[in-house]
C-alpha cells in the first residue's frame, strides 16, 4: 500500500510535468510549423487529401 | 471549514482568464468542422496524454472514485478502476488498428452507418448524446461551489460561462490545448494532497481506524474484494467496457496524426489513471478515518470526502491549487464532452436526416451553438442525482446496452444490418425494462444507497443493470443478423 502510494506520487508529480514539458517541445513544432499546422493538421509539404 | 483565502481565488481566477485567452487565440485558427471537431486530425503523443488523462479522469473520477474510496476501501481500484486499464490497452492495441478500415470517419455513428445504415447512425449518436451531456462534472461543480463558501448560482455562472466561450471559439483545439493545463494541475493537486492528507490524520496509522466487517472483523477496506458479493463486484468491472464504446477515446484516434501516437498515448495514460485512482481512492479512504478520528464531521458524505478533506488539511495557496485542480477536472470533462454531445446532434442527426447538403460553416454555427445548450442542460439535469457514481452507472448503462454488441461487430465481423439495428433497440428495450422491474419491484436499500430486488435466490441490484441488458441486446443481434437481409458496406 505504501509502496503504490509514492510510485503514485512520482507519477502524478514529476511524471506529469515531464509530460508537460514533452508538450511544450512538441507544441512548437505544430504552431511553428515544422510538422503540421494547427489549422489542418497536414504537413505543408504534402498536397491535400481533400 | 477553513475559509479560502486572497491568494487562493487569485489562482483560480488566473486559470480562469489564461483559458478565456486560448480560446480567443485558437478560434483564429479554425477554418471548417474538421479543425473545430477533429483538431485537423494532428494531435501528438503529448497531447492525447494530457487530453485522454484529464478528458477521462474528470470530476465523475476524482469525487466518484473517492466516494467509493469512502464508502468501500480499496475495492474500488480493484474492481472498479483496475478493469479499465484492461480494457484500455485492448482499445490500443486491438480496437485503434481496426478504425483504419473506416476511412474518413470522424466519430463513432460514422462507423455504425457505414456498416448498418442511417437508423442505427441515429440510435447510436442519440445514445452517445446522452451519454456525453456532462451531468456529473456540472454536480460535481455544484459540490464544489458550496464547499469553497461560494454562492453557487454565481459561480457556477462564471466557471461554466468560461469554459462555454472558450469551447464555442476554439472547439477541440481549444479543448485538448487547455487539456493540458488541466492535466497538470489535477495530477501535481493529487500528488501534492496525499502526503499532506496522510500525515494530516496521524501517519499510516490511519488503516486501523478504518470500518471492519461488522461480523466477521476483518479489514474489510484493506481486502481487495472488499467484502461485497462476486456478482457486484463483475458488475462494477464490467462498467470498464465503456472505454470500448467511449466516444472521446473515438474522437481522439481520429483526432491523432497516427495510429502509433495512440497507442504510445494509451499505455503512459494506464500508469497515470492508476497512480490518480489509487490516489483519490487514498483520499476518499483518509477521509474515512478521518471521521472515525472525529477530525470531520459524523454526517460526511462521501461525494464531498476529497474536498472537505483537501480544503480543511491544505494551506493557503495549496488549498487555492486543489480548487483549480478540481476546478480543472471539471472543465476538462466539460469541454469535451459538450463537443461530442453537440456534434451528436448536428453532425450525426440533423446533417444525414434533417440536411444533408449542409454546408461546413452552416455545420460549424450549429456544433458551437449546440456547445452553449449542452452545457445549459446539463445544468439543469445535474440536481436529478443523488450520487455521482449513480450518474455514471446510468449513462455507462444505457451506452453499453446500446452501443458495445453492434460496434464490435462492426469492426471485427460483416454483420447485416438489421443486426445493429435489432441490437441496439433491444438492448434499450432491455435496459428500461430492467431499470422499471427495479423501481417499482424492488426496494431501496439504506446502507448501500442503490435499489435492490430479490428475484428467486439472486438479490439483483441496481448496479447490475448493464450486465442484464446486454444478453437481450446480443438476442436482438443473432436474431437480426438471421433473420435480417445482407447489406452492400
Amino acid at each position: 500500500m505504501k509502496l503504490a502510494t509514492w510510485l503514485s506520487v512520482l507519477a502524478l508529480g514529476p511524471g506529469s510535468i515531464a509530460i508537460f514539458c514533452w508538450f511544450l517541445w512538441d507544441v512548437k513544432r505544430i504552431f511553428g510549423g515544422g510538422r503540421s499546422n494547427p489549422s489542418t493538421g497536414r504537413d505543408p509539404g504534402k498536397p491535400s487529401a481533400d | 471549514m477553513a475559509p479560502m483565502s486572497g491568494i487562493d481565488y487569485s489562482i483560480v481566477v488566473l486559470y480562469l482568464i489564461g483559458s478565456l485567452a486560448l480560446g480567443a487565440f485558437v478560434s483564429t485558427q479554425i477554418k471548417g468542422f474538421r479543425d473545430y471537431f477533429l483538431a485537423g486530425g494532428a494531435l501528438t503523443t503529448p497531447l492525447l496524454v494530457c487530453t485522454l488523462v484529464s478528458s477521462y479522469n474528470g470530476i465523475d473520477i476524482t469525487f466518484g472514485t473517492s466516494e467509493s474510496g469512502f464508502y468501500y476501501g480499496v475495492v474500488s481500484w480493484w474492481w472498479y478502476s483496475l478493469p479499465y486499464y484492461v480494457f484500455i490497452a485492448l482499445a490500443a492495441f486491438v480496437v485503434a488498428p481496426r478504425l483504419s478500415r473506416f476511412e474518413g470517419a470522424m466519430t463513432l455513428s460514422d462507423i455504425l452507418e457505414s456498416a448498418y445504415g442511417t437508423p442505427t447512425r441515429v440510435i447510436g449518436a442519440a445514445a452517445c448524446c446522452i451519454y456525453s451531456i456532462p451531468v456529473h462534472s456540472m454536480a460535481g461543480m455544484m459540490a464544489l461551489a458550496a464547499y469553497v463558501g461560494l454562492s453557487p448560482t454565481w459561480s457556477f455562472v462564471v466557471a461554466f460561462g468560461v469554459c462555454a466561450i472558450y469551447t464555442v471559439m476554439g472547439g477541440m483545439w481549444a479543448d485538448v490545448l487547455s487539456d493540458t493545463v488541466h492535466f497538470v494541475l489535477m495530477c501535481v493537486s493529487v500528488a501534492i494532497a496525499i502526503p499532506m492528507a496522510i500525515d494530516w490524520v496521524g501517519g499510516w496509522s490511519f488503516v486501523e481506524h478504518l470500518p471492519t466487517d461488522d461480523v466477521t472483523g476483518e479489514p474489510v477496506f484493506l481486502q481487495h474484494h472488499g467484502g461485497l458479493n462476486p456478482w457486484m463486484l463483475v458488475a462494477w468491472a464490467t462498467t470498464g467496457l465503456t472505454i470500448l464504446i467511449e466516444p472521446a477515446f473515438y474522437q481522439r484516434v481520429f483526432a491523432a496524426e497516427d495510429k502509433r501516437s495512440v497507442q504510445r498515448a494509451l499505455l503512459v495514460g494506464i500508469l497515470l489513471w492508476a497512480a490518480y485512482d489509487w490516489g483519490v481512492t487514498l483520499i476518499g479512504m483518509l477521509a474515512r478515518a478521518a471521521v472515525t478520528q472525529g477530525l470531520l464531521p459524523d454526517d460526511l458524505e462521501g461525494r464531498s470526502a476529497l474536498l472537505t478533506l483537501c480544503v480543511e488539511m491544505l494551506p493557503v495557496g495549496l488549498r487555492g491549487l486543489m480548487i483549480g485542480g478540481i476546478v480543472s477536472a471539471a472543465m476538462a470533462n466539460v469541454d469535451t464532452y459538450s463537443l461530442l454531445a453537440s456534434a451528436n446532434v448536428v453532425y450525426d442527426i440533423y446533417r444525414p436526416v434533417a440536411d444533408p447538403q449542409a454546408s461546413d460553416r452552416r455545420l460549424l454555427f450549429l456544433t458551437r451553438l449546440g456547445v452553449f445548450l449542452v452545457m445549459v442542460l446539463a445544468a439543469a439535469l445535474s440536481v436529478m442525482f443523488e450520487r455521482m457514481r449513480d450518474i455514471w452507472q446510468f449513462l455507462a448503462s444505457i451506452m453499453v446496452s446500446v452501443l458495445l454488441v453492434p460496434l464490435m461487430a462492426a469492426l471485427f465481423a460483416r454483420p447485416r444490418p438489421a443486426a445493429g439495428l435489432l441490437a441496439s433497440v433491444a438492448g434499450f428495450a432491455g435496459l428500461i425494462a430492467f431499470y422499471g422491474y427495479l423501481f417499482t419491484q424492488g426496494q431501496y436499500m439504506p446502507n448501500e444507497e442503490v435499489y435492490m430486488v430479490q428475484v428467486g435466490p439472486v438479490a439483483v441490484w441496481q448496479d447490475y443493470a448493464a450486465l442484464c441488458a446486454l444478453p437481450v441486446s446480443l438476442a436482438g443481434f443473432v436474431l437480426g443478423h438471421f433473420l435480417g437481409r445482407r447489406g452492400v458496406r
